[in-house]
C-alpha cells in the first residue's frame, strides 16, 4: 500500500480506472461472491516472502523454510489465479507456477507442506530406511548413515535451488501480481461500499457534482441526517469561498483534498459524478500551522507555508492549492491585503486553488462562490446547535459583490454563548457600521 | 506406566519445573520415552524461552528433547535449523518470536531438537488450538514457572509438576513448598458468565460488585494499596486481581472487617506471589481466592537429586509428598 505511487500521468490514471471498474463490475454480481470470498480468505493467508525472494535472486541455496514458503506461496498463487479465471478478470495477470509447485511436491500431494521427499531420490530413501531398521540410533552405523542422508540432502537442496533460480521473474511477478491483486480488492470493496464513483481524467476543468465526504456522510447517515453533497468546478485559477461560520467551508477543501487524493492514488472518488485534472502536488493550508518546537507564531507558520506554495507554483509544478482563511492571525487590514496580493499571485501563476475567506473587501476579480448559508423559518422553532443542520444550506452559489455574509453574532447566540458577549459585540459592530 | 495415560486423556499438558534442575526435561523426555510406540498422535511446544534461564546470545543450556516419528513439534526458526531429526514443515506463522518466526513440522526419523514456543498465553492457546489440524491428539508443553514470563501453564487442561532437590536440599522444606504449590493449582475455578470478560483485563484491581457489574477501581496494582486504601471497598469485597496476589494485599485485607465475605479472584495460580503464612493466615479468617483458569495436576515428578550434589533419599521423599498431597508422586530416575 505504502508503494502505491502518486500518479499524475492521465494515460495512467485512465488505464487504473479501467481495471477497477471491471473489478468493481465483478464485485456488484451476485453470482461472483463465491470466487471472490476465496480470494480473500486466501490473501489473509499471504505471507511476507521478501527476503526469500532476495536469496532467491542472488541464487543463495535456499533451505528447507524458504523452500517451504515458496511452496506455500505457489500453491497459493496457483488457488487465486484459478479463480481469476473464474472471475474471467483479466486486470491482473498471475503468472502460471504450476512448474515450480512441481518442483516442490514430486509426491503430488498438493499440501503446502514441505520436506526432502524419499520421491526426490532413490539412495536417499534407501538409506533412510536402512536407518529406520537399526535399532540404536545412536549405534556408529546409524550415524554413519544420518551423515550420508545429510550429504544427499544438501546435494538435492542445492539442485532445488538451481531450478526455482529459473522461475525467480515468474515467482516474484506473481508475489507483485497478489500484492496489487490484494489493493485492487480493498478499492473495488471501498468503492461498493462507500458507493463512490469512477472518475473522468481531464486537462483544464475539475468538475465535481454531488460531491461528498464518504466520512462523514456514514457518520450523519448513522444519525439519521443527510449529507447534503456539492456541485463545485476549479479552473486554472484562483476561486474564492466566503460563506457564514458553520457554513461547511473547511469541510469543502478537506472533501476536495480528499477526493483529489483519492483520484491520484487509483481509488474512485466520492462524488455522483466527477472529471478531474490530475496535478503533480497537493498543497493545503487549512488548520492551524503553530508550532512551538519551532518557535514560530501561527502567523508565521502560515506565511512559510504559503512560501511554500509560492515557490511550488513559480517552479512550474502543476499544483492542487487548498487554504483555509488565508492571514486571519494577523490584523485585518494587513489581512486583507496580503489575502487579496496572494489571490492576484496565484492568478498571475494561474495556480488551480480554492480559498475560504470571512474577509470583506476582497478587491480581486477571480470568481467568488458563496455557501447559502442559515435560512431562517417561519415558523418559529428555535435553532439550536442539535438542529442546525437542518437550517443551514450547504449548496454553493455564485456571489457578485464583495460583501461576506454577517452571522457571526447570530451563530454565537444559537451556540449558547454568554448573552453579555453577544449583546455587547452587537453595539460595537452596529458602532461600527454608522462610522462608515 | 504411571501417569503417562492419564495424559493422553488431554488435549493438553504442561510439564512445569519448580526450580531449574528439578528434572523437568527428564520428566518430558520420559513421557516422549513411554509413549515411543504409541499411536497416540503427539504435539510439542513450550512456553517462551525463558524457562531454563538460557543465554539468548549463545543458545545454549536449553535441552534438547527426543521426538519420535510421527510427533508433530514446534520450534523457533533457529532451532529448528539446529534439529538433529528429520521433519516436513507444516506451518510457519507470521508472528515472530526474540527468536524468529515459530515452525511447525512433523517428525519424519527420530530425532533431537531444541523447543520453543510463544512468547504469549494468548499466542500458545490459539497454538494449542491449531494442532488438531495436523492430527495432533495431545499436546505437551514445556511449561516454565517464572514470574518473568507472559505465559502461563494454566492455559493447558493438565499439568505435571517436576520437583525437587533443587529447590530446597531440606526435604521438609522441599515438602511443603511443593504442597503448598499443589494446594494453589487446586484453588476453585470462579465459575461466572463475567470469565471472559475479566480474563481480557490485563492490568489494576477491579471489584466485581453484588450485581455482577465489574468496575475498575483506578489501583494499578496490589503493590500500591498503601496510597488508595479508601476506594477499595466501594464496591463491595468481590476482587479481581489482574496482577500478581501479593502478601501485601492478602495481609491488608486479613485485617478489615469484611474479611469473612472477601473473595480474591486471580488469573491463575501462577499469578499468586504470597507466601504460603500469608495465604494460609487470609484464608484461615475466612478469605476466598478463586482463579479463571483452573488446571489439572496429574502427577507430581520428584528429582532427589540437586545440582550441588546432595541426595535425598527417594523413597521416603515420595511417601511423604504423596501422603500430604494425595495423589501419585514418582521419581523418574527410578522407574
Amino acid at each position: 500500500m505504502l508503494q502505491q505511487p502518486f500518479m499524475s500521468d492521465p494515460v495512467v490514471l485512465e488505464k487504473e480506472f479501467e481495471l477497477l471498474s471491471e473489478m468493481v463490475e465483478r464485485f456488484k454480481n451476485y453470482h461472483n461472491l463465491g470466487a471472490i470470498k476465496v480470494i480473500i480468505q486466501r490473501l489473509q493467508d499471504l505471507h511476507d516472502i521478501q527476503g526469500t525472494l532476495n536469496n532467491l535472486s542472488g541464487k543463495a541455496v535456499l533451505d528447507d523454510i524458504e523452500l517451504f514458503e515458496i511452496k506455500r506461496f505457489a500453491l497459493l498463487a496457483d488457488v487465486i489465479r484459478k479463480q481469476l479465471m473464474v472471475l474471467d478478470y483479466n486486470g491482473i495477470v498471475i503468472s502460471d507456477l504450476t512448474k515450480v509447485v512441481e518442483i516442490l511436491d514430486p509426491e503430488q500431494n498438493h499440501i503446502p507442506h514441505f520436506f526432502i521427499y524419499d520421491a526426490y531420490s532413490e539412495p536417499l530413501s534407501r538409506l533412510r530406511k536402512k536407518r529406520k531398521a537399526i535399532k540404536d540410533q545412536q549405534s556408529e552405523e546409524a550415524l554413519q548413515i544420518h551423515q550420508q542422508c545429510i550429504e544427499i540432502e544438501d546435494e538435492i537442496r542445492k539442485k532445488l535451488s538451481a531450478e526455482l533460480w529459473a522461475f525467480y521473474t515468474e515467482i516474484s511477478e506473481a508475489w507483485q501480481a497478489v500484492a496489487e491483486l490484494d489493493f485492487m480488492l480493498a478499492r473495488a470493496r471501498l468503492a461498493v461500499d462507500f458507493e463512490l464513483v469512477k472518475p473522468q481524467t481531464s486537462v483544464d476543468l475539475s468538475n465535481f457534482t454531488g460531491l461528498f465526504h464518504p466520512q462523514v456522510k456514514s457518520l450523519l447517515e448513522q444519525q439519521n441526517q443527510r449529507f447534503q453533497p456539492w456541485d463545485i468546478s476549479l479552473h486554472k485559477a484562483p476561486c474564492i469561498i466566503t460563506g457564514a461560520n458553520m457554513a461547511g467551508k473547511t469541510m469543502l477543501l478537506k472533501t476536495i483534498a480528499l477526493n483529489q487524493y483519492l483520484f491520484q492514488f487509483g481509488f474512485f472518488v466520492a462524488a455522483a459524478s466527477a472529471e478531474i485534472v490530475p496535478v503533480e502536488k497537493i498543497m493545503t493550508g487549512i488548520g492551524d500551522e503553530q508550532s512551538e518546537l519551532n518557535g514560530l507564531s501561527s502567523f508565521a507558520a502560515e506565511m512559510l507555508n504559503i512560501q511554500a506554495i509560492i515557490a511550488q507554483a513559480r517552479a512550474g509544478k502543476k499544483l492542487l492549492v487548498l487554504i483555509d482563511e488565508p492571514a486571519r492571525t494577523t490584523n485585518p487590514h494587513e489581512g486583507i491585503a496580503i489575502a487579496n496580493a496572494l489571490i492576484d499571485l496565484l492568478e498571475k501563476l494561474e495556480v488551480r486553488s480554492l480559498i475560504t475567506t470571512h474577509y470583506s473587501g476582497l478587491k480581486t476579480n477571480c470568481r467568488k462562490l458563496r455557501v447559502k448559508g442559515l435560512h431562517f423559518p417561519t415558523n418559529t422553532e428555535p435553532i439550536t446547535v442539535a438542529n442546525i443542520n437542518q437550517f443551514m444550506d450547504y449548496s454553493l452559489v455564485t456571489h457578485k459583490n464583495d460583501e461576506v455574509p454577517r452571522e457571526a453574532l447570530q451563530i454565537a447566540k444559537i451556540l449558547g454563548i454568554d448573552k453579555a458577549l453577544t449583546d455587547g459585540a452587537k453595539l460595537y459592530a452596529d458602532l461600527n457600521e454608522k462610522k462608515l | 506406566m504411571p501417569f503417562v495415560d492419564e495424559i493422553l486423556k488431554y488435549k493438553s499438558v504442561s510439564i512445569v519445573g519448580m526450580e531449574k534442575n528439578t528434572g523437568k526435561t527428564e520428566c518430558l523426555n520420559y513421557v516422549l520415552r513411554r509413549l515411543n510406540n504409541s499411536q497416540h498422535k503427539l504435539g510439542i511446544t513450550s512456553i517462551g524461552l525463558d524457562g531454563e534461564g538460557m543465554d539468548q546470545v549463545t543458545l545454549t543450556h536449553k535441552p534438547e528433547i527426543h521426538l519420535k516419528e510421527g510427533d508433530v513439534f514446534v520450534t523457533s526458526e533457529a532451532y529448528y535449523r539446529t534439529k538433529k531429526l528429520d521433519a516436513e514443515i507444516l506451518n510457519l506463522s507470521k508472528q515472530r518470536t526474540s527468536m524468529g518466526r515459530l515452525v511447525t513440522a512433523r517428525v519424519s526419523a527420530a530425532g533431537k531438537v531444541m523447543i520453543a514456543g510463544p512468547s504469549d498465553t494468548f499466542w500458545l492457546k490459539k497454538l494449542i488450538e491449531s494442532l488438531p489440524q495436523f492430527g495432533v491428539q495431545t499436546t505437551l508443553v514445556d511449561g516454565a514457572l517464572s514470574r518473568q514470563s507472559l505465559g502461563s501453564p494454566a492455559i493447558t487442561e493438565s499439568m505435571v509438576l517436576a520437583t525437587g532437590a533443587a529447590l530446597s536440599a531440606n526435604m521438609q522444606t522441599l515438602i511443603s513448598k511443593t504442597a503448598f504449590l499443589f494446594e494453589l493449582i487446586n484453588l476453585p475455578l470462579w465459575d461466572n458468565e463475567k470469565s471472559d470478560e475479566l480474563l481480557q483485563i490485563t492490568s489494576g484491581l477491579w471489584a466485581i460488585d453484588k450485581q455482577g457489574e465489574v468496575h475498575d477501581l483506578g489501583i494499578e496494582s496490589a503493590f500500591l494499596l498503601e496510597d488508595n486504601k479508601d476506594k477499595l471497598f466501594e464496591f463491595g469485597t468481590t476482587f479481581y486481581v489482574s496482577g500478581a496476589v501479593t502478601a501485601g494485599l492478602l495481609n491488608f485485607l486479613r485485617m478489615q472487617a469484611s474479611i469473612e465475605n472477601t473473595v480474591i479472584i486471580a488469573r491463575d495460580f501462577s499469578r499468586i506471589f504470597a507466601d504460603s503464612d500469608s495465604y494460609h493466615a487470609f484464608v484461615k479468617r475466612g478469605g476466598q481466592i478463586k482463579v479463571l483458569l483452573h488446571t489439572k495436576l496429574i502427577s507430581v515428578c520428584v528429582n532427589p537429586v540437586s545440582p550441588q550434589g546432595y541426595v535425598l533419599d527417594s523413597k521416603v521423599l515420595r511417601e511423604k509428598l504423596m501422603e500430604k498431597i494425595g495423589i501419585p508422586v514418582y521419581d523418574l530416575f527410578k522407574l
